[in-house]
């Protein structure tokens, strides 16, 4: 029998019928192994794209050897919210033609404080499958101290000694050009510093100050990366810089990677950043933020992994993605939103125009069309507002919201403009 | 820049998750030139907000 799969690694179980010998698994490079039944009749064999030949001696000539349907079926991804049960389906089949006496057993890969219960959990399989639903859960997780608000003057001519500003001051340049303290929330990585300095030509000077609360003294990792020179600074004290290198390469939050000192409770982060010919990006992220970029570039994930075994064999094992879902913030003020952070901006651009002649309806770029949105809960309800930029040219020119909001996204309904605290 | 806001029962969003959209269009005389969508992802799945606390 030869095996292989293209979909990726699965494990399958195989019915060949009872009492066969000489049992033996050889991969494509001739490698023999010996191969034992996780139950009678039947074999497990851990498939990829690379052809494995199992031989056997039957018992049964005339048993009519198939692979059944996987014993394990799982949903695709599991969402769960801090703090309260969640409750994992599990379908169960059984392979064989007799009752068999497994064991369900959760365990965990990554780093969410996942809860899954100690002991396994015995289930009698009969012969026509079964659904076991299993609970288990996940702890809240203190938030990363990173600063998620910056404030940002931009642009900011002339020199600015950075290792002499202790607290982040409400205006920044020389009287007579000074420039006001604006909000910069980290989207996506990141602060768009062309939007907040009013577009970008090359060397323009921004510079982004933010409070950072560490629980105690220590040497913490920065991750940053600028479109295109910045110079970083802690409580005053020059900690890196690309002013003479430039970025060296796309935005990246893991391409340049630094230490700095930190004391217990505040500290001052201070970043220059100077446009590029291009752009006028800052993107930078603490500990939290590099180590889930690592783990997540290195393919590691959060996962319940989902194992079925017979006595001490393993009959299935099946790995299942975690998401925990991010609590919506409570905020009963009526605060501007634009000094809270958005939960998100807009996205691509979608121009129905592209492929026509008619080049005035061409996108023409964020003042043409941009957003952001934002979410909080507010007593008994969820409040959403939305800032649109569209640099509309009336009559005919107009701008339609349109809001789809519930437990599925069937109904959508059109917002007309409001006077929302910008 | 111009503002929209909506407010909803959070009793009408489910037990404790909700899926939302929001598509922006740019029309031109009632057509769509432009439009812009925020979502977690391309999937429907992938837009659920917990909004407990």
């Amino acid at each position: 029998m030869v095996l292989w799969s293209d979909r990726g690694e699965v494990t399958r179980t195989i019915a060949i019928g009872k009492k066969a010998t000489d049992l033996e698994l050889v991969d494509l490079f001739g490698n023999a192994k010996k191969l034992t039944e996780v139950a009678p009749g039947l074999i497990q064999v851990t498939l990829a794209e690379d052809p494995l030949y199992v031989t056997w001696r039957s018992g049964e000539p005339d048993f009519n050897v198939s692979a059944p349907p996987p014993v394990l079926v799982l949903p695709t991804v599991v969402r769960v919210v801090p703090g309260r049960d969640a409750v994992l389906p599990v379908q169960l089949r059984n392979p064989g033609q007799s009752l068999l006496a497994t064991t369900l057993q959760l365990t965990t890969s990554g780093v969410a404080p996942l809860r899954v219960p100690a002991a396994a959990v015995p289930v009698a399989l009969p012969v026509a499958g079964v659904t076991e639903t299993l609970r288990f859960g996940v702890e809240a997780v203190q938030p990363s101290p990173w600063p998620q608000q910056w404030t940002v003057f931009a642009p900011v001519r002339g020199d600015v000694d950075l290792t002499q500003i202790t607290a982040i001051p409400a205006t920044l340049g020389q009287a007579t050009d000074s420039v006001a303290a604006r909000n910069g929330f980290i989207v996506n990585n990141g602060i768009d510093l062309a939007a907040l300095g009013g577009g970008y030509v090359e060397r323009k000077q921004a510079i982004c100050f933010a409070w950072y609360e560490s629980r105690q003294d220590q040497t913490i990792e920065i991750g940053a990366s600028a479109d295109w020179w910045m110079e970083w600074y802690v409580n005053g004290k020059r900690v890196y810089s690309t002013l003479d290198t430039g970025n060296r390469g796309g935005e990246d939050m893991l391409r340049h990677t630094f230490t700095a000192p930190v004391q217990a409770g505040r500290n001052l982060l201070a970043v220059r950043v100077l446009s590029g010919s291009g752009g006028w990006r800052l993107t930078a992220g603490g500990p939290d933020e590099i180590a889930a970029l690592r783990r997540e570039r290195a393919g590691e994930r959060d996962a319940l992994l989902v194992t079925v075994r017979v006595g001490d064999t393993i009959l299935a094992r099946e790995s299942l993605p975690v998401e925990v879902l991010r609590p919506l913030e409570n905020s009963e003020a009526k605060t501007a939103w634009s000094t809270i952070a958005p939960v998100g901006k807009l996205g691509t651009v979608d121009n129905h125009f592209m492929a026509q002649p008619e080049r005035s309806k061409w996108y023409q770029g964020e003042s043409d069309l941009s957003g952001q949105v934002w979410l909080r809960r507010r007593g008994a309800n969820v409040v959403i507002a939305i800032a649109v930029t569209d640099d509309r040219a009336p009559p005919g020119d107009g701008c339609r919201v349109q809001l789809a909001i519930g437990p599925s996204l069937d109904t959508k309904k059109t917002l007309t403009a409001t006077t929302a605290r910008a | 820049m111009t503002w929209y806001e909506a407010s909803v029962p959070a009793a009408d969003l489910g037990a404790d998750r909700f899926a939302i959209q929001v598509q922006v269009s740019d029309d031109d005389w009632g057509e769509a030139k432009q439009t812009a969508t925020w979502g977690e992802g391309s999937d429907p799945e992938r837009w659920f907000q917990s909004w407990v606390k």
